[in-house]
């Protein structure tokens, strides 16, 4: 269409406004829009893992972070091995047509304005371009070739084009008209376009990597063969343009990844997810535990021997329980492939060329809510998938498909453990399906500490009112003796079974039903019998464990078929398993050897040393000693707590002294209301007051929201939130009241928690006024001596454990120590530092017996020198040497050792030496404590010596003896 | 015969002067301080145990010496039985052993509810306490619980209840001879022993001391 003047005018009358509006031509423009279009081709290929090298992986996902190392979180992921070196069986050619606008021809538009009025006045102006001439189109082609043996190709060239006008000028259109009191432009939309023409799709590579089609390639102890013909196809959209779809305007870029045809897998599974197990003390009455898997298993017997008619009678008093919660764990699986860590909690699938050799590691992690928790000792491949369908290792091992020993970890960290193991996939065997299992242990917590477990718990045993002694377990006077019960342990290694029948049992298949295998072997165990002339488990006796023992890790899959040990039901698999150390823990053999446990699933508690329970019931009960104030009487009430919170010894209680509750909620998470009630005991009020306890009068009511592991510090009608305190760390209670134990009482205390609706657990804790001192005595050995003094600090001990609370300690003639607290491990302890004369009371009264040491000097004569040996009686553990310089005894030497020699050649008759013997020892104390004082002694010499011209002493220490 | 005479003679001569020599030198005489005090002590225990020296009226207690002042107080047995027994609150006593004179005041002024800092309720003693020497850091307290053997006649309690070494403190007032002693004691205690060895003064805040008393 040639152009031709044209004019448009048009004018439109609104029936309500006076607005019109009208177009007028302005000029006519012409543009070359003549540019240089790029096109890129880029060729590059991929091939199978032929072992050691670093893959390629292509994965959608996001990163996410566990026990400090970064994972990325998907569920699929591809990976290859970038080729080096290929043969094609051809040249590979890709063919672009472009369909554009000729180079060099020029754009003729018709210019227009177009005025908005508005009663006449102008309000708006606009441009219009309508294209009144437009370059003729045409096709051009492009060719790429990549070579025979390319493995990458990279190429790039130009082509001239006309770009779209539009691309060029603002405001085009096709066409223009007033319409409605509008401008109506119909805009202008041609492009260039491109298109892959012909391509190839689909070829054969004859080698790649150096290994020819059909080749079987062996790596760490599993095989593939490559497929013959290896086909090869690109699977990407190759053509990008940077208008998206075949348009383009500047750039347009061809990429080609070439890719094996066909894909094997490896399938890792994580475990199904299980419940987490707490362990707590229960107390039991008669023996009789009734509570068994999966509802609970026992990790722990505690009791005490008692002499009962002729002979001593051992009872189970209680039993470390780790019972179900609410709470769950949750697996996930991780692979590692080439340091790239994928992880998922369902299962992640690797996918890779057929005739890939590689190998992976795989772990399995462990969730609790918001956080990780540990795994230990390792991550072992199980026979069992994630839906509970036993897995047949046996044929792709066989096959060289898959090889796997249960010693290959790589431990990373508490939480993350990586199992090493081979796999390859060819047309044979083109899926390869693992399942993997690690050891939960719910106490080791990342990255925040939910709840602080305690592995052991003390344990007190009364009976009659009095105390007895703990019964030993072992050979008869090297026994243990059982003062502790242990609350972490292995569940399914330490739950009791009865000599003679039955076998271990897997803990996922009691726990969640799966499936097991069947190992067999007999185990004779050592144990130890209790012995009622001793009260002592002290008899060796043999323990059978015969076959089957349920298992389902497995320590070994190899190429050869050698299975042994195991079978599935009647024998259709026979994984290799049972030998190797799956755990950290052996048993004792009756031979003296140990044996170690089969492959069976297990897994730790979370262990809790609650007060002792009647009841596996979701409530933790701690008992926290609190004080009046801080001062030597208390005329003003300012109550405070002191960590650690929660305690390791969570039940005893000093009699008359103050305390908090304080209770730790471990189930799912509800709305409850609890209500705790105290047997025995006063309550101390801020005005001094004090009222009389009894179980039917709860001491206070909580009502909240409980979520797992939550807690509450709880006394005489009040709680507060629960913080953890470490020990000898202050919790503030200002004025608030505390429970007062009763002064007048040992032995056991009621305490109900009662959760309003749902019925009361009963628990326990101890009065005992067992309270011992340990007396740690040390001389010092200062600058310049004038009396001898000793250092003398004081701790105590309620029922032989490390204990505080607020009691003063009162020497003779007046003199008191406020109380203190020192941090000792776990524990808080009371100390008291003085020199103690004649009696301390520290809630027991203690006669200090004084002993004196003196040196005693022992002449000797050898080789020309003048020895002494100095020797001294009682604890001495070393000796401090003066002389009298500047007018006071000034410190010459410290020697460690009962026994020293001294060379006194150069000591003079004037100048004598003062020797202090020094002491350091301890003591533990019920009654009277026999303390050693150091006296100091003068050492003179009265022969002459032979030659110096020296007039001042010098100490010149010879040895020890 | 003449030297046994000369002899006879210079010893009756040295004899002489020997024991003249002896009445008409001035000699030290030794005057056992501690001893005395101790015995001093030691007589006033008869004091504070006799029923006879108790008063039960404050002024009359104030203006004579070596008077125990009590406050009869209802004793409930753990059988149930009930006895009126006196209560000791203070002492006034003064003892002379040859040159020695030993003189001491104690009595309850208040007594106040409180705690010892493990949180056991207790009765802290707030004693009034006068002595003829100072100072006296060796005084030291013990509180008197009730022990089911000791027979009660007509005192609240005696030493032979179980006693229970417990905290004291002294506060000195600059402006008169007064001191204050601060005693704790189990909330449960019958009393208190303020001990000046040999001498025990029983102190009770049993019942709680009476207004009356003060009149």
């Amino acid at each position: 269409m040639r152009s031709q003047t044209l004019l448009i005018l048009l004018v439109a009358l609104v029936v309500w406004g006076q607005w019109t509006v009208s177009c007028t031509k302005v000029n006519t423009i012409t543009v070359d829009t003549t540019v240089d279009v790029e096109i890129s081709f880029s060729f590059s290929s991929v091939g199978p893992l032929l072992g050691g090298e670093a893959p390629v992986v292509v994965y959608k996902g996001e990163s996410l972070e566990a026990w400090g190392l970064g994972f990325i979180q998907a569920r699929e992921v591809k990976a290859a091995a970038r080729l080096k070196s290929v043969l094609w069986d051809r040249d590979l050619e890709y063919v672009l047509t472009s369909n554009h606008f000729k180079a060099g021809e020029i754009w003729e538009l018709d210019r227009y304005r177009c005025e908005y009025r508005y009663d006449g006045a102008l309000v708006r102006e606009l441009y219009y371009n309508v294209v009144v001439r437009e370059p003729p189109r045409e096709s051009v082609v492009v060719r790429f070739a990549v070579g025979r043996g390319d493995v990458n190709r990279r190429d790039r060239l130009a082509i001239r084009v006309s770009q779209p006008v539009q691309y060029h000028v603002g405001g085009v259109c096709r066409s223009l008209r007033v319409e409605r009191n509008d401008v109506v432009c119909e805009p202008y939309r041609e492009k260039n376009f491109v298109r892959l023409s012909h391509d190839t799709r689909r070829w054969t590579a004859l080698r790649v990597n150096g290994v020819d089609a059909g080749t079987t390639v062996s790596f760490h102890g599993v095989n593939a063969t490559l497929p013959n013909p290896y086909y090869y196809t690109y699977r990407n959209t190759p053509l990008s343009t940077d208008l998206g779809g075949d348009a383009y305007l500047r750039r347009v870029s061809v990429e080609i990844i070439a890719e094996p045809l066909e894909w094997g897998e490896v399938v890792a599974y994580p475990p199904k997810s299980v419940p987490l197990y707490i362990t707590r003390v229960v107390a039991f009455r008669g023996g009789y535990i009734p509570l068994q898997p999966p509802e609970a298993f026992i990790i722990d017997v505690g009791g005490n021997s008692t002499w009962v008619g002729e002979g001593w009678v051992w009872n189970i008093t209680m039993a470390a329980v780790a019972y179900r919660s609410g709470n769950v764990l949750k697996p996930w699986i991780s692979v590692d492939i080439g340091g790239y860590r994928f992880i998922d909690s369902e299962g992640v699938v690797v996918l890779m060329p057929l005739g890939s050799v590689v190998r992976l590691s795989a772990a399995v992690l462990w969730r609790l809510g918001d956080v990780w928790i540990g795994a230990r000792p390792a991550t072992y491949l199980r026979a069992v998938d994630r839906v509970g369908e036993l897995i047949n290792y046996e044929e792709p091992g066989a096959r060289g498909k898959l090889w796997y020993s249960h010693r290959d970890v790589v431990v990373v960290n508490d939480g993350v453990k990586f199992a090493r193991f081979s796999i390859a996939v060819d047309k044979s065997w083109s899926r390869v399906v693992t399942a993997w299992y690690s050891p939960p242990d719910p106490c080791r917590q990342w990255p925040s500490e939910v709840f602080k477990c305690r592995s052991t718990q003390h344990i007190f045993t009364k009976v009659n009112g009095t105390w007895v002694g703990y019964a030993r377990v072992g050979p008869r006077g090297a026994g243990w003796p059982i003062t502790k019960i242990n609350l972490i342990d292995w569940m399914v290694a330490k739950t009791p079974r009865r000599c003679g029948i039955g076998g271990f049992s897997d803990f996922m298949n009691l726990v969640v039903g799966d499936p097991v295998l069947y190992f067999w072997h007999t185990y004779r165990l050592r144990v130890w019998a209790f012995n009622s002339e001793t009260g002592d488990f002290d008899i060796p006796e043999i323990c059978e464990v015969p076959p089957p023992h349920r298992v389902s890790l497995i320590s070994e899959v190899y190429g050869v078929a050698q299975y042994r040990n195991t079978t599935s039901g009647r024998g259709q698999h026979l994984h290799s398993t049972a030998v190797g150390p799956f755990y950290d823990y052996v048993y004792e053999r009756v031979d003296g050897g140990v044996e170690h446990p089969a492959g069976w699933t297990d897994a730790l508690p979370m262990g809790a040393a609650s007060a002792v329970s009647n009841s596996t019931g979701p409530w933790l009960l701690y008992v926290v000693p609190a004080t009046a104030c801080d001062s030597a009487m208390c005329l003003t009430y300012r109550a405070v707590a002191w960590g650690p919170a929660p305690p390791p010894v969570p039940d005893l209680v000093l009699p008359g002294a103050g305390y908090i509750f304080l209770l730790i909620y471990t189930g799912e998470k509800r709305e409850a209301s609890v209500r705790v009630y105290v047997e025995r005991g006063v309550v101390l009020k801020p005005d001094m007051e004090m009222y009389v306890l009894n179980i039917s009068q709860p001491l206070a009511e909580v009502r909240r929201v409980w979520t797992p592991f939550s807690g509450v510090y709880v006394g005489p009608g009040w709680h507060i939130e629960y913080r953890p305190l470490s020990p000898c760390q202050r919790l503030d209670i200002g004025a608030r009241p505390i429970y007062i134990a009763p002064l007048n009482w040992t032995g056991p205390v009621r305490v109900v928690v009662e959760e309003v609706g749902r019925g009361a657990y009963e628990f326990v804790v101890f009065i005992s006024n067992d309270v011992s001192l340990r007396l740690e005595i040390v001389t010092p050995a200062p600058e310049r001596f004038t009396s001898a003094f000793l250092n003398t600090t004081a701790y105590m001990y309620l029922a032989n454990i490390p204990y505080f609370h607020g009691l003063n300690a009162l020497g003779e003639g007046g003199r008191w120590w406020g109380f203190r607290c020192v941090p000792r491990g776990e524990y808080s302890q009371l100390a008291a530092w003085g020199d103690f004369w004649g009696v301390l009371s520290l809630f027991r009264e203690v006669k200090i017996v004084e002993r004196y040491t003196e040196p005693v000097f022992t002449i000797e004569r050898s080789g020309g020198f003048h020895l002494v040996k100095v020797t001294a009686e009682g604890p001495v553990a070393g000796y401090a040497f003066y002389l009298r310089r500047n007018g006071t005894w000034t410190l010459q030497t410290v020697i460690n050792g009962r026994c020293v020699v001294l060379n006194v050649s150069m000591i003079y008759p004037w100048d004598p030496v003062l020797v202090l013997p020094l002491v350091s020892y301890s003591v533990e104390v019920r009654n009277t404590a026999e303390i050693w004082r150091p006296k100091p002694r003068l050492f003179f010499k009265t022969w002459p010596t032979l030659s110096s011209r020296l007039h001042t002493s010098m100490v010149l220490i010879h040895g020890t003896c | 015969m003449w030297s046994l005479a000369f002899g006879v003679v210079s010893v009756i001569i040295v004899a002489w002067a020997v024991l003249y020599a002896s009445l008409h030198t001035p000699s030290v005489y030794t005057i056992d301080v501690a001893e005395r005090l101790y015995k001093a002590k030691w007589e006033l225990e008869d004091v504070v145990q006799t029923p006879d020296t108790v008063v039960f009226n404050f002024t009359l207690f104030k203006n004579r010496v070596n008077v125990v002042w009590a406050e009869w107080v209802n004793f409930t047995l753990p059988n149930g039985s009930s006895l009126t027994l006196a209560a000791p609150r203070g002492a006034r006593l003064s003892s002379l052993v040859k040159n020695v004179l030993y003189q001491v005041e104690a009595y309850v002024e208040k007594c106040i509810p409180g705690a010892f800092p493990s949180g056991e309720p207790a009765t802290i003693y707030v004693v009034k306490f006068r002595h003829s020497i100072d100072p006296l850091a060796w005084v030291e307290t013990y509180a008197v619980l009730y022990n089911n053997e000791t027979i009660r006649r007509y005192f609240l309690f005696t030493k032979g209840d179980h006693l229970l070494k417990v905290e004291r403190f002294m506060v000195y007032n600059t402006t008169s001879k007064t001191t204050t002693i601060y005693i704790i004691a189990p909330r449960d205690a019958l009393g208190v022993y303020l001990v000046d060895y040999p001498l025990w003064i029983p102190l009770s805040c049993y019942e709680g001391v009476k207004h009356s008393s003060h009149s």
